[in-house]
Order: structure tokens, then sequence, then C-alpha cells
């Protein structure tokens, strides 16, 4: 019965907490799992720069599959007419795209790229993804999201996107703080 | 010679602390209490904090006394594992007073001593499953299962496997 001593911290407090746990997203999706009060004050946290947190090619994979399914049905007809077919999803309970702040186009094209993979090994008759479809999950994602502070570019792997002409990009962007880019030659391998 | 003035506050339990202004004013809270109040023999009251918690406190505050006052807004610089070896060995206490001294930190706004309570109980977090946080804050689980299952598959790009 120790834990009977153990005051109570208020919301603040517990975000405070959470907040040092921004980079260890291990941590931060035990703490979503924990109970309804925790997972809301953690949710913004995770979603504020998912695509930092991607390790494995599966991973982008769902990401990518989670923002999709916030899509609008409309939306989702767009996907479906580029001949990206999407698997009927419930909807989600949190709109996660609001909470993103910090944005790596670098990871976010290679999360789209595993993502049509995956979709590729569950349905072999869909197409090859191309520019264009990967803009129009961009397109989506800024649509959706409440304005990014960070915006990260390295031109040596991406095809040189260009947000600017995403959707939305105008309100997107609106809010960007510091852009960061890596003119990488991709002769120095690290 | 203002600084050296002594400020006394007393304990929920009535005990009387004698402290230095300059260690006393770590705290906005009492900081701008003694600026509201001026010179005064008045006892503050501190009916939230505990005669021990208040001791760990004063503790701190008088060693941090020289420390310059830090905003610290920046979110970047909120990293975990920066704690010092005086204040990694001040944190070495029972769940219950940590979690007191967060309460009280809070209450007097001594920004450094609750982010570094914070801290601690970040790390305490550290490699947990969702089961034993609930164990560590006493929280329980509401969800039902179909959220449960619902929350796990939309987060599941970041489930270590």
């Amino acid at each position: 019965m120790a834990n009977l001593k153990i005051p109570e911290l208020p919301l603040d407090c517990i975000l405070e907490i959470l907040n040092f746990l921004k980079d260890d997203k291990n941590s931060l999706v035990s703490c979503i799992l924990s109970n309804r009060t925790w997972c809301q004050l953690t949710i913004p946290i995770l979603w504020y720069k998912p695509f930092e947190h991607l390790l494995y090619r599966e991973e982008g994979a769902k990401l990518i599959q989670t923002y999709v399914s916030l899509l609008a049905d409309s939306e989702k007809q767009q996907l479906t007419n580029s001949g990206i077919k999407i698997p009927i999803t419930a909807r989600p309970l949190f709109n996660y795209a609001q909470y993103l702040r910090e944005f790596d186009i670098d990871h976010f094209q290679m999360a789209v790229q595993d993502w049509h993979w995956m979709l590729i090994k569950d349905n072999p008759s869909a197409v090859i993804l191309t520019p264009f479809r990967t803009r129009l999950v961009g397109n989506l994602i800024f649509s959706h999201c409440n304005g990014i502070h960070y915006l990260k570019i390295n031109t040596a792997n991406s095809k040189l996107i260009d947000v600017t002409s995403w959707a939305d990009a105008q309100l997107a962007l609106n809010t960007l703080q510091k852009i960061e880019v890596h003119f990488d030659t991709g002769l120095e391998e690290l | 010679m203002a600084e050296l003035k002594k400020v006394k506050l007393t304990s929920s339990e009535g005990t009387e602390f004698i402290v230095d202004r300059k260690v006393a004013e770590k705290s906005v809270l009492l900081k701008n209490m003694l600026e509201d109040v001026g010179e005064s023999d008045m006892a503050i009251p501190l009916p939230n904090v505990t005669g021990p918690i208040l001791n760990k406190v004063i503790d701190y505050c008088t060693h941090h006394r020289d420390d310059p006052f830090v905003n610290q807004e920046d979110d970047s610089k909120k990293v975990s594992d920066d704690i010092d070896d005086w204040d990694a060995e001040f944190c070495k206490v029972d769940q219950g007073t940590l979690f007191e001294l967060i309460l009280s930190a809070n209450y007097l706004d001594i920004k450094p001593l609750l982010d570094l309570t914070c801290k601690t109980v970040a790390n305490m977090i550290k490699g947990k499953t969702p089961d034993e946080i609930r164990k560590t804050f006493n929280i329980i689980n509401d969800f039902t299962p179909e959220e449960e299952e619902h929350v796990r598959k939309e987060n599941e790009w970041c489930e270590e496997r």
C-alpha cells in the first residue's frame, strides 16, 4: 500500500515530466498506452516531430498509414484515383497531423516510399509510386497541420521536393522559425 | 545591506525556518511577496509545504543561491541527462518525497528545482512498460479494450519490436 503515500501530481507537472521525454519514442509510447489522460498529454509530444523518430522502414510505412487514415473520404478518393489503393481503417482517435511542427522532407519522402512498398506487398496490382503521388500525401499532411516550425532538407537524398507547391503551403509554412539545409554531395560516407 | 536580510518561513506544521533573503528569493512566489510586503519580521506561512520538504527545498536553494536566474523556455534544451552530481545526490529520495518536491517547486515557483525533479521522474519512466508506469504513478488503465487497441494501432509505428 506504499503507493497511497504518493501524492497525485497536477497535469501541468506531468506535462513538464513528459516534455523531458520528447526524444525518447519508446518511453513516449509507453506513456500513451498508460491511460486516457496520459495519452492525451503525450500524443502532441510524440507527433510533434514523428519523422525524426523513424528507425526502420516498417515504421515509416505505418506512420504514413496513420496519417492517411485521417483523410476525408474525398481526399482518399484523390489517392485512389491516382492508383494508390487505401486500406479501409477506422476513424482515428486524434487529428495527429495537427501536432506536426518539425518536418524532415527527406524522412518524409522515405516514409512515403516505404508505405507504398507495404501497399504493393499486400496488393501486387498497386502502381509504382511517382513523385506526383508523394506530393499528394504531402498535400494532405500540410492541409491538416497547424503550421510547421522547423523544416529540414537534405539535398543529396531527396529529389528536391518543392514543398512550397503543396496544398495550403502558405498556411503550413507561415509559422516557420527555422530551416535546416544539408548540402550533401553524397561523397562523404560517414 | 538588504541582501543579508533574513526571512522567516513557516511550514504546514508551524515549524519556523529562518533563511537568507537571497535564498528565499530563489522562489519567484516568495520574491514577489517580499517585494510587495517590503521590510517585515512577519513569518510567511507555507501551508502547502511540510517541514521535511521545506528543509530540502531550502537545502537546494542554499546550494544554488549564486546561480544566475535563467528563463529557460527553449524546448530544444530540454534534455534529461544533464544532472550534476550534487543535484543527483539531492534527488536520491523516496518517490513520495520526490513528488512532494515537485509539488512544492511548482507552488513556490522555483523553476530549476521543478526542472531537476521532473527530469529525475522522466528518467524513472525510461524503459518502463505502460503497466509499470501505472504502478509508479498510481493511475488506473481507463481505456476500453477497443480504445487501447485503437491507440496502439495508430501509434504502432513507434513501437519497438
